[in-house]
Parts: C-alpha cells; structure tokens; sequence
C-alpha cells in the first residue's frame, strides 16, 4: 500500500468519524453547560437553606455525576457499546474501591466533619499543632489559614482522628500570665496595682471575675498569676494590652520586676588582692 | 439636643463637638481635654446627636446588655411590681442625607465600661452562654423628674409566676427588639415598656411593648448592628435573674 493509498484510507474513515465527532462534542458540550448551570442554581438555592460548606459539596456531587451522565449518553449516541464498560465496571470497581480506600475515608470525613458541624468556615481552630482560621472544608481537606498567613491542607480523616480545638465555640477565654515581683517589694500593693487596671478594663469580664493570685515563691521572685476571661475576638489584644498595662503601673508604682538572680558563695573567703597579682603576673609573661 | 442638627458646636460631659463647613466639605470634631479624638470629614449631610445602646464602645461585640439593680427587688408569690430603671446609653453622631444615614461617632459618655459573661462559657448544643455589656443600674418606684445626661428611663414590669417569694437582682436586654426613644428638642429618652415574667427559679421571660412609654418619642434610625430580623418581641434569661 503506497502513501496515496493510506491518505485516501483516512479521509473515507474520518468521513465517518467526523459527524460523530461532531455529535460527540456537541452533547458534551451541550451538557456540560447545562450541568454547570444546574449547578451554579443548587448551589444558590441551598445556599438560603444550610450552611455555605455543605451546599457548596452538595452541589459538587450533583455536577459530577450529572458530568458523568452526559459522558455515557454522549458516548452512546455515537454508537459507542457501553456494555463492555459495565462489566468491566464491576471488576474495576472493586480494584478503585481498594486503591481509594483513603479517598473514600477522607470523603465520609468531610460529611461527617459537615453534618456534625464540628468546625465550621470561619472559626478559628487548632488541629494537629496548626492553629488558624477555617477556609474551606471540602470532601476531601480542609483548608486552613494559620495565624501567621500559612494555608495548611488537612485531610478530614486527620481531622477527624485527632484532637480539634475549636476557639469560635468558646463563648469566653481565660487567658493567664504570671507577673514576678522582687522579694523586697510589697506583694499586697503589686495586688492593689493589678486589680485596678484589670477592674479598669473594658475586655476584662466582670463574671467570671479575675482571679490574682501568689503561685509561686521563686528564685527571684514572688510570682503573682493573673487569671483574667475577656469575649473570644479580643483575647490576643487584651493579653497584650494587659501585660503593657501592668508592667507600666508597677514600674509607675515603683515595684521592682527583677531579673534572675544567682548568689554564689564561697568555700574560703576569697582574696581579690591574691587574683590580682596573677593577672599582673600573666600578661608580663 | 437629640434629633436637631449639629449647627457649630456642643458640650457634652467631658467633650466638645465642633462642626465647621470648610470649603464644600464638613469637619467634624469631637474634643476630650482639647485634644481630638475623633475627626471626620464629609459633605452635604446633616449631623445630630441620637440616643444609642451602650454597646459600641470600645468596639461592638454583642447586642446584649445586662443591668443589675442597685437595689434588690422581691416579687410576693404570684403577684408583680413595677418600677423604673435608668438605662445607661451613649450618643451616636448621625449623618443624614435624604432617606439614608450612617453613625459617623459614638460619644461614650460613662466612665467604665464593662463586659460580662451570662450563663456558662462554653456552648452546649444549642444553648450557650453569652457576653453582654454590663451596667449596674439605678431603680426606683416613682418616675424619676429629670434624667441624668446619659440614661433612658426604662419602664420595667416583673412578675412572679412561682408560689414563693422570688428576688430579681439583674435584666438581661436584646438591644434588637429593646428600642430607645427620643424627644427632639431635649436631652430626653426613654424604651418601651418591658416585661419580665419569671416562670421558674433560674429562668424568665424578658417582653419588650412596641410604643415608647413617654408619648411622642421618636424611635431612633436602628444601626446595622442592632437591626436583626425580629421575629418574636422577646428573649430568655435561662441562667438566673
């Protein structure tokens, strides 16, 4: 057969292929477009009945398998015989079914993290050491955006088996820090000084009502804790402000903050005069 | 005066307020010791002095408001009493143009402001404790003469649905369906008249009426904030009174 006779071959072929081609694409497509606007209406309608997360995966689901029907019907109306592919289907379910085993994990995770509401879009969480806000929780992951800008991806199924600490559900947080104050100085008057500025607070709660408190006789220091409850949103401001806040009014107060300390003592009195004659000895060498 | 538009300048406790028409624009100030502390530039609207909750300073967290009385009151067994309370609030510098409006400022005219926790800290299910700004508030059985500068008489009714003696030391207030009304012209104001039904020994009924009880109030312009879809004229108090 000469090149001539191949040319000839494809073009009577493809004047076959092509008007299926054509119907091919144009219920793909077709379709297609369809689905996609199916899609975009499910999702604003749900979008009014539950949360954002649910119908926007709801919605998801119904376009791919919407997808998936346009690809048999396409593929049947160019005389394409599907049933080879549902036999096949069943053996290749079985083999998808176990190489996806973490996809599906992860997938039943995702509903479950959705209906269950554990963490919902916009909360501010800690999961696996990762502390931020939630984005996005998909079938699959669920997208974080750390405190300091990160975006962490999460598979639901980590979620899920792990310790989620969820700060949004918290109505009010308790923050706490510790204040030392030198041996010398007057612990009753450090007291009066921090009660004031936490009574002169606005983020400081009434009830539960601050609690102050000698928790330690240090090395260097009497350590008072502060244990303080301010609305969620303004915890990280408030612990700032506070510490701020303290260490002007004790200074202002004259109450020493004091560094560590370490006295040494030793065994022999030690001769100053004795150290001196060696160093002098040792740079004329 | 609450309702008339800003035309120079007013005192209010310890700040003054200066409008001033600069080239086609407005200034606003508001002064505290002769240091500015709020300024605001704008154009062609009118600016007045409106009643607010007090639930905007340092910055909005929550739309509720617990007052506790500065007195005890106990209701006999199924019986109620009524008194009034004043309700603290702030002043909301309004700016107008047509049919629309904004709050430009919110004057905070008390000098603590606090928050408090009702009900416990952490949200069980659906039931959940809440913050709310608190006031401990000024009661009394007669109708006080001239309000202070800075409270809304509030018109408050309690009854006691148990067959005991019961105390009510505290109100919590839902600022949505709670109104504050203001006569133009004054530095007067006042709510509706509420109801407090106590019907167990940790939980009560707070009901709020539609009509201020001074008649010719005008309500005020709700903010974005404060202005959620009502559907009852009501909220609980499930975590003692």
């Amino acid at each position: 057969m000469d090149i001539i006779e191949i040319f000839k071959s494809i073009v009577l072929q493809s004047g076959d292929i092509l008007p299926r081609l054509i119907i091919f694409i144009a219920i793909f497509v077709t379709g297609i477009t369809i689905s996609i606007v199916i899609r975009k209406s499910i999702l604003r309608i749900l979008s009014m009945r539950m949360p954002r997360a649910i119908a926007s995966n709801l919605s998801k689901a119904i376009y791919y398998a919407l997808i998936f029907l346009v690809a048999i019907t396409a593929l049947g109306a160019i005389g394409i015989d599907l049933t080879g592919f549902i036999i096949a289907g069943g053996f290749a379910g079985i083999v998808i079914g176990v190489a996806l085993q973490p996809v599906l994990s992860n997938l039943f995770s995702g509903f479950y993290l959705m209906i269950e509401k554990t963490i919902n879009v916009g909360e501010a969480v800690e999961i696996g050491g990762n502390a931020g806000e939630v984005t996005e929780i998909s079938p699959m992951f669920t997208r974080i955006r750390t405190f300091d800008g990160f975006v962490v991806n999460i598979s639901n199924t980590q979620i899920i088996s792990g310790v989620i600490k969820n700060f949004s559900k918290a109505v009010a947080r308790r923050i706490e820090f510790k204040v030392g104050i030198a041996y010398r100085e007057n612990a009753e008057k450090a007291y009066e000084v921090i009660k004031r500025i936490l009574d002169e607070h606005p983020y400081v709660l009434i009830n539960p009502s601050p609690d102050i408190f000698v928790s330690n006789l240090g090395g260097s220091s009497v350590d008072i804790t502060v244990r303080v409850w301010t609305p969620p949103q303004v915890a990280y401001e408030t612990t700032k402000d506070l510490l701020w806040r303290i260490k002007k009014a004790l200074s202002e107060a004259g109450i020493e903050i004091p560094f560590t300390q370490v006295d040494v003592w030793f065994r022999s009195p030690l001769n100053i005069e004795q150290i001196y004659r060696v160093k002098e000895k040792m740079e004329k060498e | 005066m609450f309702g008339l538009s800003i035309s120079e300048s007013f005192i209010i406790d310890m700040y003054r307020v200066e409008v001033s028409n600069i080239g086609n624009g407005i200034v606003y100030r508001r002064y505290k010791n002769d240091a500015i502390e709020k300024e605001v530039f704008t154009k062609n609207i009118s600016l007045k002095p409106i009643p607010i909750y007090p639930l905007f300073y340092p910055r909005f967290l929550t739309r509720y408001i617990l007052c506790e009385f500065n007195t005890p009151i106990y209701i006999p067994p199924m019986d109620s009493i009524n008194f009034y309370m004043l309700l603290p609030i702030d002043i909301a510098i309004y700016g107008y143009k047509d049919n629309y409006f904004t709050v430009l400022d919110i004057i905070p005219i008390h000098r603590l402001y606090k928050y408090t926790l009702y009900g416990p800290p952490s949200r069980y299910g659906d039931v959940s404790g809440i913050i709310a700004r608190y006031f401990k508030v000024a009661t009394s059985l007669e109708k006080p003469e001239e309000p202070m500068q800075g409270f809304c008489i509030s018109y408050i009714e309690v009854r006691n649905k148990l067959d005991r003696f019961t105390a009510i030391s505290k109100i919590l207030l839902d600022s949505s369906p709670l109104s504050i009304f203001y006569e133009a012209g004054s530095w007067r104001c006042c709510t509706q008249h509420i109801t407090v039904t106590i019907n167990t020994s940790t939980t009560a009924v707070v009901e709020y009426d539609r009509k201020p009880i001074e008649s010719g109030f005008k309500s005020i312009d709700e903010p974005e904030e404060t202005k959620t879809p009502i559907i009852t004229f009501r909220n609980d108090m499930l975590w003692g009174y």
